[in-house]
């Protein structure tokens, strides 16, 4: 359910201010993951695309239901979490490694299984406290 | 100037993902760019192997675009936490559901452009 801080209706912040901090976000996300990738190149695994996903699960997890609307967390949540894990490489990565079975189904169930447990540990760890006040945080996306 | 095509993209990717999240909803639209980012990294792989795409234009549509267009830490937090009115457990199915969907739209992506560049 969009809500209207969600959308950026109702706020302080000008029309240009959300897009403003996604994109952002996203272009940053997007160099640390590709910085990762030339940092952690190791032949026939795609380590840096494993690491980047994991990691970028949980802190999502942490956050999501922390950070509010305001547009330091939409830049951090949609914009930089969201651009440096990706789906994508994911899947073509999976495809490319059909070659060796075995290898690209342990590296499917280690994505999904490690990033679904850390998720769950991420939301665990920052669900608001009593006496936290209100966190606003709208759908995570 | 590498990091200038992925940093563009990126931003692209991103402006994309945050536009279907509000004009599908936050599952619908997360599931859409998935699916076409899965294609167009198939694409862009296909066509840098067939020499048809230099490296900068991956930079931007691979790794820029495609990569920060689709999200997984947003469908696997999303799939434990399943956004929405209620409280409910998490949506295998959708799990299951986008891993056979992305799979074969990237290896479809992958072999019918490498044959079609061929």
């Amino acid at each position: 359910m969009e809500t209207a801080a969600g959308t950026g209706r109702g706020t302080s912040a000008g029309a240009w201010s959300r897009p403003a901090a996604v994109a952002l976000g996203g272009a940053l996300g997007a160099l640390a993951r590709w910085g990762l990738d030339v940092a952690m190149a190791i032949e026939g695994w795609p380590a840096a695309t494993l690491v980047a996903n994991l990691s970028g699960a949980f802190v999502l997890g942490l956050v999501s239901r922390r950070l509010g609307d305001s547009l330091p967390a939409v830049g951090l949540r949609v914009g930089l979490l969201g651009a440096f894990t990706t789906w994508s490489s994911l899947v073509v990565q999976v495809v490319d490694l059909g070659e060796r079975p075995v290898v690209a189904i342990g590296y499917l169930l280690v994505s999904l299984g490690g990033g679904l447990a850390l998720a769950a540990l991420g939301l665990r760890l920052g669900a608001p406290r009593p006496g936290d006040g209100p966190a606003g945080a709208g759908p995570v996306r | 100037m590498t990091w200038a095509w992925v940093a563009v993209g990126g931003a692209m990717g991103a402006l994309v993902r945050d536009g279907a999240a509000r004009w599908r909803g936050p599952v619908a639209g997360t599931d859409l760019v998935n699916r076409v980012g899965a294609v167009v990294l198939g694409l862009a792989l296909a066509a840098l192997d067939a020499g048809v795409l230099a490296r900068p234009g991956h930079a931007l549509v691979g790794i820029g675009l495609a990569g920060a267009m689709t999200t997984f830490s947003t469908l696997v937090v999303q799939v434990v936490d399943p956004p929405g009115p209620g409280r409910r457990g998490p949506d295998w199915s959708r799990l299951v559901r986008e891993t056979v969907v992305g799979l074969v739209l990237a290896a479809a992506s992958l072999w019918s452009a490498a044959r079609l560049l061929a």
